[in-house]
């Protein structure tokens, strides 16, 4: 027999007595908490690293694509100096370096810049609009996850085994081509049908909820399809598993055999392509805010490009892709506590 | 010297419904929801101003004199004198800022010395007052304000009909950076409400009382509330006008087609008072600083042709820089202008020395090779020009781009397009005048020396045309102006492509076409 000591210091000591399995019940708790520091500081460095890799990009991008913002300021018609004193103003005159690393302080110091267009913070820009563009990323995941889910559960029981073969055939054919349609597509269609012909909802805006109800449809849609496809298949995955054959075999009801056993362990798939879904609904979400005419940050980022807004267009991509990396690993947090063996994987 | 005073009170009733099947009704305390195809840069309309902002700040902000479409009349000023060196007005009694303080002489003054000095970089100076120094005098006992230039310049009244001539009030000249968020002006609307990207909102005073041709805001059908809705996309701003969430909007591209087909909406086409022109790279070594060149090209292109592809079809015929309805145009424009022919465009360049071998032509063993730009905006057109000169014996490159890229490439001092096609809107945009688009842009100083000379068009002939021009009025003046049309045209410094249109839209609203301001809007029900 052994006793388990633990130490101040969470070192495991053991002394011989007794059957107790040496360092079991400690070494677990001690496996499970190195584990989770582990997989929060793997996230919160990927963090790190992507916006890094994202300030730099976008910033030497913009200087390389072609078009002057102080021309533009300045207008086709304007005087030559008038453009010249605008280059000053904005410190575009400054070699590419110098504007880098004067971007790069003030970033650090939480300072975006300001619009070359309005004069705005950019900080102020952000988050004037922010809530419209969470608003419309949020309800079209959440759309899809719960549509997709239990649609793709659903698919999944019909056709099992070979059945309703002519259903199966139709549903594949359907999400192949719906999942291939561009958000700008769906957007248009929507608005045309249901806000112009019908004129069941408005055509643009953000005031209200239903001003949400087309956009975050058009978005979701070809989403939808695709998630739809993976959850069947790893439904039929799911139900050929001895587990499912055995709850069955005790003729389980189906609810029971579809809510407990089978949903959790498609769950982690389909939040897995959720997660980068989420990336496409964002990427999506930036035309269909034009069509609707929503004013959010999408929208905000299609005219800054037009104008050469840099500020703006470095600050909106930043916060945009730090919204996806904090969803993605938000997911993965979900998805290990729904499956600890994620956590031990990547542990 | 010429003097206008104030007609009578009647009030000037909007017209412009095209199509309308039956009476209309005025509607008093009505909305009018109006788009805007951009965001604002800032109220300040002295500084940088866009088409956005010039929009805006009409319905907040009063002018001396307004711009009825067809003459000059009067505003917040009862009656003036003008000529080529000096404007006299004097101001009518009881016009106030929106926060009740005095409209007077002192008021108006303050306003226009900050908009003509230096330190406010108001962009389009020459163009409203010349390049002479303004002093402004106001004399508050006698109601007058005097704007004296030291060189003359014909155009001068015109300027105060201007929206960047908007009178800005004391509390907004005490702290001028209020005036990028907010508005200080006597105008029948305040500012109610302004989000970028959005919309801005308008609500009518009750003690407006000075309008011209006696307008007030009890006039009837005055809209009680105006929003200016930000709508960039131009098939959203079709749903919208379809679905009555717009009452007035213009739109362009393919969406215009269902548009017009719709009866419940009524249709104007507002021209632009220049042509669409399709110019040259003067400067030295471009192959289009050779007249002959230039003749050639211009022979190569139809301007109908052009009309079709990159607009639609919509647009004017002029055979000018200007539209036919400008005052001075000169009809005898039309017999300078050669017919459409490529090969009449390759006979040019043969019969002065140019070899034709292989579909190219070639002079003293060099080919000839153009270089075109073009935007987006203007559809096939470019590609359409391109064609055209390829036909004709050129090597072409095209250039096509948006119009950031195409800006810089224009107003670059080492640019190195030979074609393009330019279109300049009026700076003056209440007043359709002989002098936009030819000063500063097709005369005086190339931009290399500080000038807006964009396509070095330098000639002795027309320095002196344009001198006499501004310098003089009436019938001298407008001999002036028709000498420099045959001018340029003689030369073949540009070719016209016909006056582009705006196509407008209303629904339960009228207005006037030119210029396009709240002030003539009218909600009506009824009609189509």
């Amino acid at each position: 027999m052994v006793n388990v000591l633990r130490s101040q210091d969470g070192e495991i000591e053991t002394t011989d007595q007794g059957s107790i399995p040496v360092g079991t019940v400690t070494s677990r708790r001690r496996v499970r908490s190195d584990s989770w520091a582990r997989f929060a500081g793997r996230r919160f460095l990927n963090l790190v690293i992507v916006l890094l890799c994202l300030l730099i990009v976008d910033f030497l991008i913009l200087r390389l694509i072609p078009g002057d913002p102080a021309q533009i300021l300045a207008s086709v018609a304007g005087a030559p100096d008038q453009a010249q004193n605008i280059e000053r103003e904005l410190g575009l005159d400054q070699s590419i370096w110098s504007q880098a690393v004067t971007y790069g302080g003030n970033v650090a110091r939480g300072d975006l810049g300001r619009s070359f267009s309005t004069n705005q913070p950019v900080t102020e820009i952000i988050a004037e609009r922010l809530l419209d563009s969470a608003a419309l990323a949020g309800a079209s995941l959440a759309l899809v996850l719960l549509v997709s889910l239990p649609g793709g559960i659903a698919m999944g029981a019909l056709t099992r085994d070979q059945r309703h073969r002519r259903l199966e055939s139709v549903f594949t054919t359907l999400t192949s081509i719906v999942g291939a349609l561009p958000p700008y597509f769906t957007a248009t269609i929507l608005a045309f049908v249901i806000a112009v012909q019908l004129r069941l909802l408005p055509v643009a805006g953000s005031d209200g909820l239903q001003t949400l109800v087309l956009p975050a449809l058009a978005i979701s849609i070809p989403a939808i399809a695709i998630l739809l496809r993976i959850v069947r298949v790893e439904t039929l995955d799911v139900m050929a598993q001895d587990y499912i054959r055995t709850a069955r075999s005790k003729r389980l009801p189906g609810r029971l055999i579809y809510l407990r056993h089978t949903l959790p362990n498609v769950s982690t798939a389909a939040l897995t392509i959720g997660g980068v879904l989420f990336a496409q609904i964002i990427g999506g979400a930036v035309i269909v805010e034009i069509i609707f005419g929503r004013n959010g940050l999408g929208s905000t980022l299609v005219q800054a490009v037009i104008n050469r807004d840099y500020p703006v267009i470095q600050g909106v991509i930043l916060v945009l892709g730090a919204i996806i990396v904090v969803v993605n690993a938000i997911i993965d947090l979900v998805l290990a506590l729904i499956d600890p063996r994620t956590r031990t994987r990547q542990a | 010297m010429v003097a206008a005073t104030a007609c009578g009170s009647s009030d000037n009733e909007a017209s412009g419904s095209d199509g309308s099947n039956g009476p209309t009704e005025l509607v008093d305390g009505g909305a009018v929801d109006v788009r805007l195809t951009a965001d604002w840069t800032n109220f300040d309309v002295q500084r940088l101003p866009s088409v956005a902002n010039v929009q805006l700040v009409l319905p907040a902000y009063d002018r001396l004199i307004d711009f009825d479409g067809e003459k000059l009349v009067p505003y917040v000023a009862e009656s003036w004198t003008e000529s080529p060196d000096e404007a006299v007005f004097t101001l009518r009694d009881g016009v106030t800022c929106a926060d009740g303080s005095p409209v007077t002489a002192t008021v108006v003054a303050n306003s226009f010395k900050r908009l003509v000095d230096p330190a406010t970089k108001f962009t389009n100076r020459v163009q409203l007052f010349g390049s002479g120094a303004v002093t402004i005098t106001p004399d508050d006992a006698a109601k007058t304000v005097t704007f004296a230039v030291d060189q003359p310049f014909s155009n001068l009244i015109y300027a105060f009909a201007d929206p960047s001539s908007s009178i800005i009030c004391p509390a907004g000249l005490a702290d001028p950076a209020l005036l990028e968020t907010q508005m200080f002006g006597s105008g029948p609307y305040t500012l109610e409400s302004a989000v970028h990207n959005d919309r801005v909102v308008f609500k009518l005073r009750d003690d407006w009382k000075w309008g011209p041709y006696g307008m007030t805001s009890a006039t009837p059908g005055m809209p009680a509330t105006i929003t200016y809705r930000i709508v960039p996309d131009e098939s959203t701003a079709a749903n919208l006008l379809k679905t009555g969430e717009l009452n007035l909007a213009s739109v362009t591209g393919p969406d215009v087609e269902r548009l017009v087909a719709d009866k419940e909406l009524t249709h104007q086409e507002v021209p632009y008072s220049t042509s669409a022109l399709m110019v040259f790279n003067q400067s030295a070594g471009h192959v289009t600083q050779d007249q002959k060149v230039r003749q050639a090209l211009t022979t190569a292109i139809d301007p109908e042709v052009w009309r079709k592809v990159a607009n639609g079809g919509y647009g004017i015929h002029t055979t000018s820089y200007m539209a036919p309805t400008v005052p001075c145009f000169e009809p005898a424009t039309a017999d300078l202008l050669p017919e459409p022919d490529v090969d009449a465009a390759r006979q040019v360049l043969l019969d002065d020395g140019w070899t034709y071998d292989g579909g190219v032509l070639s002079k003293d063993g060099k080919a000839l090779s153009l270089s075109v730009l073009g935007t987006t905006s203007q559809n096939s057109g470019p590609d359409y020009l391109t064609a055209q000169f390829k036909e004709m014996g050129a090597n072409v490159e095209l250039t096509k781009v948006d119009f950031a890229t195409y800006a810089k490439n224009l107003n670059s001092t080492d640019f190195s397009w030979d074609v393009t096609v330019a279109q300049l809107g009026s700076i003056n945009a209440f007043a359709a005048l002989p002098s936009t688009f030819a000063v500063p842009y097709m005369s005086g100083k190339v931009v290399a020396d500080g000038g807006r000379n964009l396509y070095h068009i330098i000639d002795p002939g027309i320095e002196a045309d344009v001198a006499k021009a501004l310098s003089t009025t009436g019938d001298e003046s407008c001999q002036a102006w028709s000498s420099l049309q045959k001018r340029y045209l003689t030369r073949s410094d540009f070719l016209p492509l016909g006056v582009p249109v705006d196509n407008w839209f209303s629904r339960n609203v009228e207005f006037q076409p030119m210029p396009i301001q709240p002030l003539t809007w009218r909600v009506v029900q009824g009609g189509s």
